[in-house]
């Protein structure tokens, strides 16, 4: 880097903001301080926002109430104060130069809960001045502290309209997160986050299975203040590319003014996996041909029942067992987890220094550990077991953070935020891995001890026990675990040269050391391998280090008392740099746990591969009246990732909001206080993958073998790789929101409907090259098409009952969303509008549901009536259809509130649904077509002949000449839920309690619950449950695990 | 309050420093904040020089024996092509891959292995334009790349259904082709041996074994067209003896399938082929599966097979259930043959039982039971002579019979099966595993392996055009 330049860059800057300045005189300046309470002679209301308006001044209050503005124009001022859970207040004073004027304020408590200040890519900004709908998570401290809140996703599930938040499955696993659905074909719709201004990376990373972990899960959330969702490009476009999916913004707490405040939280609880493992069935039967041997009969292919076969291997089926082997205490390794967490935080300071200083320990055992008959197995042979086998899922966080804000002078403010967290994760083999636990044990025999022909033991002689393939005992002995280091810390500063100027400055890292490490000693784990008990292991390193830097100027003019105009230049730059080596070994020594002792090895290592975005932004905001607020913008952008032949991308936006209801022409309603409505438009974008758009060769090694050899010889070598796309730009989204909010009944209803429509050009889409093509590659990312995603959100807060002794208060949130494929442009080659995926599972058509799944449509009918359906009653046609989309169109959300006693219990349930989508039962699809075929649908004949006619589609199918046509569609089914998200009860301490051990009121017990029951006719496992992301971004599950249930008891004591 | 000329004044500064930013947005530091910094990969720069073009070369070598190994953890050609005739049996729970050895295949069966073959057709042509431009003078390195570019095609055209498109790709410029017949394809990789053996004009150890091994998939090609007596003629023993192989190898140095012999990783390691037989459990009865060789009970010296259970470690079958029965051939990292003398003396055996020359066969088939090349690691000890079979047709039955063990496990069975039908007038019932299939149900009538739905992203292609021939 050429440091001339950056001098230059910093010295043109400064000139700018000296040009910005030529035209004032340093006008004269006085201070406005006061104390804000509740109303009548209330106690005093901490952290409160005081806003002078028209301007960037701003103050929070201290534990006393007090605020003081400094260098605020003289003049009439008007003086905004925002506090959650009260009624906002707005006054105005008139300030003389030099002089101190008070003004203090009285707020009555509001009714609904609603935060309203939220922070935009130009700062903070009241909500009413936004043209766009931001879902806020309010008070998020005070959710973590009363409900059973374990990772970030616990914290988004079913809280805001348009947020589809699917939880990791397992723990530890990634959460899959989608703001108003999906718009990309081909590259990822998650919504890109922030973390104090730090551009963070919330990837998934390796388990070892199917199930990813996520850089999310190292987010604390005790660490945090609020979360803010930006939902789409109408509202993002100032974070520019990228930000298309969504931005979500996190706020972490900071100091206040005033004394050390302490707060210790303790949790202690159960996990446990409550899930309703399905029954294994076996039809015993035999055959004419050796009578008195039992064999397992098909329903599909068994003698009609009644009837008597000519055939001599026929099967007559006689009866029918089945077995849960999951629910058999004998066997199962299915056992209550625990999970336990210690935090302690504190804050305080002056009004020149404030701090933030927390810590915080989480424990949690998952709902797995090794039956005991193979822990006695282990120990009979002297071996000890590990507590890594004992407890293959296991999760260990820890979190420090210390934010500190100074006032260095009235007019410059600087804050540093570091958080380092460490988190170390197991996970048990599971999914579709070759050993998986949930796999041997689901996937039994259908009955308990030997017959029809089941191997009682591995091939190394280790007794089974009933389960599938291999021993539990020795699976749990695969051990996959990973280490994850964060380090996210920043520096904010502020500069408020002149009353009407405000720069801001913010420069942070995020780096984070992913290790991943797995392990099988010489002589564990199954023998799936001729070499897998010789011994295996892995060690990956994985690095992330983002960079973000960002400077806005903003300038805030008051032409008319009636106008005030506020203008932000901003320039923003984003480097996120990632590069890892991975290691493997095979055949270790007794002993031997490294790659280094290992006989065989390999190793790859990817140098760092960059993204790098450079922005630049300007916004011109208008308040007429304080009422009526107009935002126009833009943003340029340059990325690294663009194709040679694309420079940069524009993104433009306009905003309107108005408070209608404060218009004098407006109708005055004794039931109606508020009434705004919002439009907005913008742009945004999705980068192209890192490296995309570049010709790239990849490296190997062949064994060459000349003549008859007893060994060939490793010679370096390469192939094409990636073919590369000196054209490829962002993929370009518009959006156009308008909606309204209103607040009703003296503010006891608070009610927003928000419609989008949101466009995507340039869709950046993997569009599939024919292997026949001889490319080096099956694909090729190109600007090719279109798609088109609008839908409709909802969010009610209702107080329902307010009264001294109780109270009830109700949230609802709704959305539905619809995500449609516009244009894929013309197929060169027919001349042809382009289908994406032809012939595939997924395929994209013009006005289809994006990423719709295709399978061959079937029908049955049972004939002969004999209540089973056989192969010949099943029709699979040959051509293809469109069964839908597998991403939940419809949300819904109901969260009640009850205060009961004199407010010292409260109660808070949430329930959430999910529907308008398919998913896959991924369990009944694999064990209904695999051996040993024990699944209740291909054995009882009292199974619904819908399912009978399902196994026999995807097993058997129809043939027509030579070929067959199978299909499983019957497994791509309704996926639709309600959910009993969370129950909490939250008893304040009384003071009886609390004097003695001398701590503070607001201190409280919390009973806690996560995902208690959930209602559905969805045949598989949970439609929740989820091993990951196909690339088609519908949910894959076989044989996981659903999410478990919580029951936690919280301590949390102020001091 | 400001007065408003100021206010004029600081729009105008302001917009001053908007410009500003602007501009140091276009400047120079610009590009160096943004210019890829992608250290590790390998940019078209480092390729334009005689040493890429020998490793582009060697890569292509390496994709060529995807057919039997083919990048990771999966079942190659020459496995899938092996189950779906009558040498391996499915043992693990995939039902993809059930369907290919129960002969009941779908088009959008996802384990058919065709990427992995066709693809790699690319990487040979990349090498061969890269070979021609750097290396000129290297005639036998260029002829190895137009052989395994015919091999490659061979390979489609004896194992794939009819409606096979042979496009290509020449710097990012695509070109989609057209289905073609299996004798079109098989026209088309005569093409490139022809080239293969007219350029390749030098006398060394590395042009000769290059040479031989064209010989071998030349005459190959000559039999599939019914040009018996021209393709023995390509590979008598003195341009071809029968220990020559060109062999397909894997790392031994390095972890992972994809260095691992794919035969025995699917067979011997995971155990998701069972090497197959002809008599089988169905429903607790025995019962002989029609037309199926016994491979796993011959006791055949060219084909070493045992139980599961009767090597250590013992392999037990994925699934748990099937009959487990493992090859020793080949090795963890045992090369296998892509082309052998052993090819060419049954060449030659062919070309005679096609003139009706019996005791030329039996003389041929013979003296390679009398003194048997190696095959993998195992050298079989000598056999006895066969007798002469009575008829044409016992004769036919024969060769095919011997060929089948010579052969196993190399990718040719599922095409000698398709040419009994096609070129010795037998009916599918009489060639391939019929009837009860032992894991429930009933063969199907899959004689080829589908090209899959997935190269319907070739606008030209809409399935197979002839699945039963």
């Amino acid at each position: 880097m050429n440091l001339g330049r950056w001098k230059l860059f910093a010295a043109s800057s400064a000139v700018a903001l000296l040009l910005t300045g030529l035209g004032h005189k340093l006008g004269a300046q006085g201070t406005i301080s006061g104390r804000v309470t509740g109303t009548a002679g209330a106690a005093p209301i901490g952290e409160a926002r005081v806003l002078l308006l028209g301007t960037s001044i701003s103050g929070v209050t201290g534990d006393d109430g007090r605020f003081t503005l400094k260098n605020v124009p003289v003049g009439m001022a008007q003086v905004q104060v925002l506090r959650v859970g009260f009624q906002s207040l707005k006054k105005t004073a008139t300030v003389t130069a030099g002089a101190a004027t008070t003004l203090d304020f009285e707020l009555a408590i509001a009714v609904t809960q609603l935060e309203e200040v939220v922070t935009t890519a130009t700062g903070q900004q009241r909500k009413v001045e936004l043209g766009n709908a931001i879902s806020t998570l309010g008070d998020v401290a005070k959710t973590v502290e009363t409900r059973e809140i374990s990772s970030v996703s616990d914290m988004l599930v079913a809280k805001a309209p348009g947020v589809i938040v699917l939880p990791g499955s397992t723990l530890g696993g990634a959460p899959t997160i989608r703001v108003r659905g999906v718009s990309s074909i081909s590259l990822s719709n998650a919504p890109i986050w922030y973390v104090d201004g730090v551009r963070i990376s919330t990837g998934t990373t390796n388990s070892g299975t199917d199930t990813p972990f996520s850089l999310l899960n190292t987010l604390n959330p005790e660490e945090i203040e609020d979360i803010e969702i930006v939902k789409g490009p109408s509202a993002a476009t100032l974070y520019g590319t990228d930000a298309a999916n969504g931005v979500v913004v996190v706020t972490t707490k900071k100091g206040r003014a005033g004394s050390a405040r302490w707060g210790w939280s303790a949790e202690v609880g159960n996990v446990d996996d409550r899930t309703d493992y399905q029954d294994m069935y076996a039809n015993w039967g035999h055959t004419l041909g050796n009578p008195t041997r039992q064999v397992r009969c098909q329903l599909a292919t068994m003698a009609a029942p009644g009837t008597t076969p000519t055939s001599n291997t026929t099967c007559i089926s006689d009866s029918v067992t089945h077995y849960n082997l999951l629910d058999d205490p004998s066997r199962t390794f299915v056992h209550m987890g625990n999970r336990n967490l210690g935090a302690v935080q504190v804050s305080g300071g002056s009004d020149a220094v404030r701090y933030f200083v927390s810590g915080s320990l989480d424990n949690e055992l998952g709902p797995i550990q090794m039956p005991g008959f193979e822990q006695q197995r282990f120990q009979s042979g002297n071996i000890q077991v590990r507590d890594e086998w004992l407890h293959p899922l296991a999760q260990q966080k820890q979190s420090y953070r210390a934010n500190i804000s100074a006032t260095v002078s009235p007019k410059f403010d600087l804050s540093a935020n570091a958080a380092f967290s460490k988190s170390d994760n197991r996970i048990q083999p599971e999914s579709d891995l070759f050993i998986s636990l949930l796999y041997t044990g689901m996937q039994n025999y259908g009955f308990k001890g030997p017959g029809l022909d089941k191997e009682t033991t591995q091939s190394n002689g280790t007794p089974l026990n009933d389960y599938l393939q291999y021993a539990p005992g020795d699976i749990m002995q695969f051990t996959s675990e990973q280490d994850i280091q964060r380090m996210i810390g920043g520096f904010n500063a502020t500069w408020r040269p002149f009353a009407w100027m405000q720069n801001d400055g913010n420069i942070g890292l995020d780096l984070a050391n992913i290790n991943f490490f797995q392990i099988c000693r010489l002589n564990e784990c199954p023998p799936q391998s001729a070499t897998a008990r010789s011994g295996l292991v892995v060690d990956n390193r994985n690095n992330n280090r983002n960079m973000s830097a960002k400077l806005t100027s903003t300038s805030t003019w008051n032409a008319r008392q009636w106008a005030n105009l506020k203008t932000t230049f901003g320039a923003d730059y984003t480097n996120l740099e990632s590069d890892n080596v991975n290691s493997s070994g095979t055949v270790l020594p007794p002993g031997g746990t490294t790659v280094g002792a290992a006989t065989n090895f390999a190793t790859s290592e990817n140098q760092p591969t960059v993204v790098k975005t450079l922005g630049v932004y300007v916004q011109e905001q208008a308040a007429f009246r304080d009422r009526l607020f107009l935002t126009v913008a833009a943003r340029s952008d340059q990325n690294s990732a663009f194709g040679s032949n694309f420079q940069r991308v524009l993104y433009p936006k306009a905003a309107l909001s108005w408070i209608a209801s404060d218009e004098s022409f407006f109708p005055k309603y004794t039931w109606l206080n508020q009434f705004r409505l919002r439009a907005s438009y913008g742009a945004s974008g999705v980068q192209p993958g890192r490296t995309a758009g570049l010709i790239t060769f990849a490296p190997g090694t062949v064994a060459l073998a000349r003549g008859v050899t007893s060994a060939g010889t490793d010679t370096p070598s390469l192939v094409a790789s990636n073919p590369g796309n000196a054209d490829l730009k962002p993929e370009r989204s518009t959006e156009l929101e308008t909606g309204f909010e209103t607040q009703l009944l003296n503010n006891r209803v608070h009610f927003e409907y928000t419609f989008y429509n949101k466009k995507t050009h340039d869709a950046l889409i993997s569009v599939p090259i024919a292997a026949s093509a001889a490319a080096s590659t099956t694909s090729l990312l190109e600007n090719v098409g279109s798609t088109r995603n609008y839908g409709h959100e909802m969010q009610l807060n209702a107080q329902l009952v307010d009264s001294r002794r109780f109270g009830w208060d109700v949230t609802l949130t709704g959305s539905h969303n619809t995500a449609l494929v516009v244009d894929l442009g013309i197929d060169a080659s027919t001349g042809k509008a382009r289908i994406l995926g032809a012939g595939t599972l997924t395929e994209n058509h013009n006005g289809d549901p994006i990423n719709s799944q295709w399978y061959h449509p079937y029908t049955f009918h049972d004939d002969n009536g004999d209540g089973v359906v056989q192969v010949a009653e099943v029709h699979v046609d040959s051509s293809f259809a469109n069964f839908g989309n597998g991403i939940p169109r419809d949300i819904f959300s109901i969260q009640n509130g009850f205060d009961l006693f004199g407010r010292r219990l409260r109660i808070n349930a949430l329930f959430d649904y999910k529907g308008g989508y398919s998913t896959q039962d991924g369990a009944n699809n694999f064990q209904c077509n695999s051996s040993p075929l024990a699944c209740r649908e291909t054995q009882d004949p009292t199974a619904p002949q819908w399912e009978q006619a399902r196994a026999i589609a995807k097993t058997y199918g129809t043939n027509i000449g030579s070929t067959s046509f199978k299909s499983g569609a019957g497994y791509f089914i309704n996926g639709q839920f309600w959910k009993f998200r969370e129950l909490s009860a939250v008893v304040t301490l009384p003071d009886a309690i609390i004097r003695p051990i001398r701590a503070q009121n607001g201190s409280s017990i919390v009973f806690g619950a996560r995902n208690l029951h959930m209602w559905t006719k969805f045949t598989g496992i949970d439609p929740e449950a989820n091993a990951g992301l196909n690339g088609s971004e519908t949910q894959f599950e076989f044989q996981t695990a659903a999410a478990p249930t919580y029951f936690t008891v919280r301590l949390n004591l102020k001091y | 309050m400001m007065r408003f000329t100021g206010r004029t004044r600081w729009a105008a500064a302001a917009t001053i420093a908007g410009a500003m930013l602007t501009v140091a947005a276009c400047s120079n530091w610009k590009d160096e904040l943004l210019a890829p910094q992608n250290p590790g990969l390998i940019d078209p720069s480092a390729v334009g020089n005689p040493a890429a073009a020998m490793a582009l070369k060697v890569g292509a070598i390496g994709r060529i024996g995807f057919v039997f190994t083919c990048g990771g953890n999966n079942e190659c050609l020459w496995e899938e092509a092996g189950s779906l005739a009558d040498e391996y049996h499915n043992s693990d729970f995939q039902n993809t891959r059930q369907d290919i050895d129960q002969r009941s295949i779908s088009d959008d069966n996802g384990t058919v292995p065709w990427t992995t073959v066709t693809q790699n057709r690319g990487f040979v042509r990349d090498a061969i334009a890269t070979v021609k431009q750097f290396l000129p003078d290297s005639t036998a390195d260029l002829a190895e790349m137009y052989m395994g570019l015919g091999f490659l095609e061979m390979s489609l055209g004896e194992n794939y259904c009819n409606g096979i498109p042979l496009g290509h790709t020449i710097s990012g410029d695509i070109t989609y082709g057209s289905p073609l017949t299996n004798a079109q394809v098989l026209d088309s990789a005569a093409t490139h041996l022809d080239s293969a053996l007219s350029i390749n004009t030098g006398t060394g150890a590395n042009a000769t074994l290059v040479r031989q091994a064209s010989l071998v998939l030349k005459a190959r090609i000559l039999v599939d067209q019914g040009k018996y007596a021209a393709a023995a003629a390509l590979v008598p023993a003195s341009a071809v003896p029968s220990t020559y192989q060109y062999q397909f190898a894997t790392s031994t140095a390095k972890t992972g399938a994809a260095n691992d012999n794919g035969i025995w990783f699917i067979n011997n390691s995971t155990a998701r082929l069972s090497v197959s037989d002809s008599s089988e459990i169905v429903n607790g009865a025995p019962a002989v599966t029609k037309n199926a060789l016994p491979f796993a009970s011959a006791n055949d010296p060219r084909i070493v097979v045992k139980s599961g259970k009767a090597v250590s470690p013992q392999v037990g079958a994925e699934d748990t259930s099937t009959p487990m029965f493992v090859q020793l051939n080949w090795g963890r990292d045992t090369p296998i043959a892509m082309a052998s003398g052993i090819d060419a003396r049954l060449i030659e055996a062919e070309a005679k039982l096609n003139a009706s020359d019996i005791p030329g066969v039996m003389t041929i088939l013979n003296a390679l039971r009398a003194t048997p090349p190696s095959i993998g690691s195992v050298t079989p000890a000598a056999m006895p002579a066969l007798a002469a079979p009575a008829s044409q047709d016992a004769a036919v039955s024969l060769f095919f019979r011997e060929k089948a063990f010579w052969t196993f496990g190399r990718g040719q069975r599922l095409n000698d099966l398709r040419r009994l039908m096609r070129q010795y007038k037998r009916t599918e019932d009489q060639v391939f595993p019929t009837g009860s299939y032992f894991k429930g149900g009933t063969y199907g009538h899959s004689i080829q392996l589908p090209v899959p739905n997935s190269e319907r992203a070739n606008p030209l292609f809409t399935g197979c055009t002839d699945r039963n021939a």
